[in-house]
């Protein structure tokens, strides 16, 4: 030990470790036997005469980087990482929920205050088609602080979702549907507000209503919209923010006068001519260069890379609710004119068929992403070097979808069938407390599980 | 044996370092057993430091040819004391061997009656 720089090998390790486990990807077993090699390599290095931090550098360096570790072994074994990309994109569904169910009175409120103010039916229109966008901002700032920053909360979170899952899941039930039962009397309450400040709450003539309605039209229409154009953009975002690999970019080894005896030692030890100049240039100078092999996946670069799972999977259960859900709900509509036990059975199905129909979309999907992982990582890769284009391109598949909804209700489906009885909509409200709260849990709980045991204890390296 | 030169020692391109991962696994196993670390070793010593692997890469191709059933592996204890994991050579794996060897054979020789060279034994 020629170099008495204060340079700790196990908590260097330990650090290399954890950042490959944060970014998932890997089994206990696998980091076991990567630090294993890490470890024999760093062993031989520092026999040859490098310091522990120089071996350190040299064998992370031979290694790859995590990122490209982490890439190559989620390939490897799809169904882990997947897991982990379902867990978030269920994430995505319930958190888009909460924030929906909490920001619920706000549209109400905008509009009210703004045909008080007596504002021209478009500028209202804009005020309706705008309140759902800067709202998600908020909220995305506000869960990232949260999750970002306070990490050990997150951990806390997920720890007790899998020791005690349906003690968390009721609770997480109960919370959000007192949530869904609260916000109206906030509505109600605000309401009143307004009409003791303002006056009477004000009824929009038939003109302004007509243009109103318009604007919500193509509200619905675009916000789904956003959602799906928002995956590879954010996808792209993240990828940019990523920080080159250290691996494999080639280095300037721009040899001093003095050097080129050590490094051809360096060499007949083993070492590239790379490896040395790495070496030479880091002894001549200040350490700068062995900073970027560490913590080289940061927080903020993982957490945007779950932000774009948990949008990916808001803007997919949308596009499920339309293909699948939607018509699904036409047999509660089919039997509204007909006896009550009728009535009950066609809700019943409708209620039933829905998920069971998406459920096996799911299943579908799985398993050809399962099965063939590069495909699915092109599209992977198109999306991140091609987020606006990827972006157009699920924004037309989607638009397809619903003009082809649209059609279908608006020229298959005969008018009389369309609208539910009194039987059939309490059915369709159980069916969405259903696909909206129960399922989301339900699963969300059943993928930390998995996903945990497939990561089985990660014990603590030494 | 130090090397003098200077420059650089023209590697393998990445894909045919992909295309011969799978059967320089398999020959250096069927020498018998190793673990990842050694195996490595062995390759950049054999190929005289020309073929370089991103080493980790080497293990989820590992992992994948033990689930083709193609090795098997083992976990046991090192003379260092830690746990290491053991590859060896199935039965399987000796017979694909065999396929891959007589591909690149027959690759080297067209290559070889191509370009006209005297095939050197070493």
């Amino acid at each position: 030990m020629e170099n008495p720089a204060p340079f700790d090998l196990n908590h260097a390790l330990q650090q290399w470790r954890a950042s490959l486990q944060n970014l998932g990807g890997f089994s206990a077993d696998e980091l076991e036997e990567l630090e294993g090699h890490l470890r024999e390599s760093i062993s031989v290095l520092h026999a040859r005469g490098l310091s522990a931090q120089e071996a350190f550098t040299i064998a992370t360096r031979r290694l790859g980087s995590e990122r490209q570790l982490s890439d190559e072994f989620a390939k490897a074994n799809p169904q882990r990482i997947w897991t982990e990309r379902a867990m978030w994109m269920v994430v995505g569904v319930l958190v888009a929920y909460m924030v929906r169910v909490v920001f619920a009175p706000f549209p109400n409120t905008i509009t009210m205050s703004a045909l008080q103010l007596g504002l021209n039916g478009h500028l209202v229109g804009a005020s309706v088609f705008l309140d759902g966008w800067f709202l998600w901002p908020v909220a995305a700032a506000i869960s990232y602080w949260i999750f970002g920053r306070h990490s050990s909360w997150r951990d806390r979170v997920v720890e007790a979702a899998i020791r005690s899952p349906v003690l968390i899941g009721v609770g997480l039930f109960l919370g959000l549907v007192y949530l869904q039962h609260l916000m109206p009397d906030v509505d109600r309450l605000v309401s009143q507000k307004l009409h003791v400040v303002g006056g009477l709450t004000v009824a929009p003539n038939p003109k302004t209503l007509a243009i109103l309605n318009s604007w919500c039209f193509w509200k619905n229409f675009l916000a789904p919209l956003f959602w799906i154009a928002a995956g590879p953009l954010l996808a792209g975002y993240a990828w940019r923010n990523r920080q080159k690999p250290v691996s494999g970019s080639p280095i300037s080894y721009d040899m001093q006068p003095g050097e080129q005896e050590a490094a051809r030692v360096f060499e007949s030890q083993g070492l590239s001519l790379e490896e040395a100049g790495l070496v030479l240039k880091w002894r001549r100078g200040p350490q700068e260069l062995v900073a970027p092999s560490l913590g080289l996946a940061t927080n903020r670069s993982i957490w945007l890379e779950r932000a774009v799972w948990m949008v990916t999977g808001v803007a997919f259960s949308d596009c499920l609710a339309r293909l699948v859900l939607e018509p699904a709900s036409l047999v509660a509509a089919a039997t509204r004119a007909t006896a009550p036990l009728l009535q009950h059975l066609g809700g019943l199905v409708s209620v039933c068929l829905g998920p069971a129909l998406a459920g096996a979309v799911i299943a579908a999907l799985w398993s050809w992403i399962t099965r063939h992982p590069r495909q699915s990582a092109s599209f992977g890769r198109v999306c991140r070097l091609r987020p606006i284009l990827a972006a157009i391109a699920l924004g037309v598949v989607f638009a397809g979808i619903e003009c082809g909804q649209y059609a279908f209700f608006r020229y298959v489906v005969a008018p009389s069938n369309r609208g539910f009885g009194d039987i059939g909509y309490q059915w369709l409200v159980y069916g969405a407390e259903l696909t909206q709260l129960i399922i989301p849990i339900a699963l969300l709980l059943w993928l930390a599980r998995r996903w945990r045991g497939m990561q089985t204890n990660p014990a603590p390296c030494r | 044996m130090p090397s003098s030169v200077m420059y650089r020692v023209p590697m393998l391109s990445k894909e045919l370092v992909a295309a011969s991962t799978v059967p320089l696994v398999l020959s250096v196993l069927a020498q018998g057993e190793n673990y990842g670390y050694a195996l490595i070793q062995r390759v950049r010593e054999l190929s005289g430091g020309r073929i370089e692997w991103t080493e980790g890469m080497l293990y989820p191709v590992l992992h994948w040819m033990e689930k083709e059933k193609l090795i098997e592996a083992e976990w046991r204890e090192a003379e260092t004391g830690r746990r290491r994991k053991y590859y060896r050579l199935r039965k399987e794996g000796r017979a694909a061997l065999g396929t891959e060897r007589e591909q690149w054979l027959t690759v080297h020789q067209t290559l070889t009656n191509l370009w006209k060279i005297q095939p050197h034994s070493t």
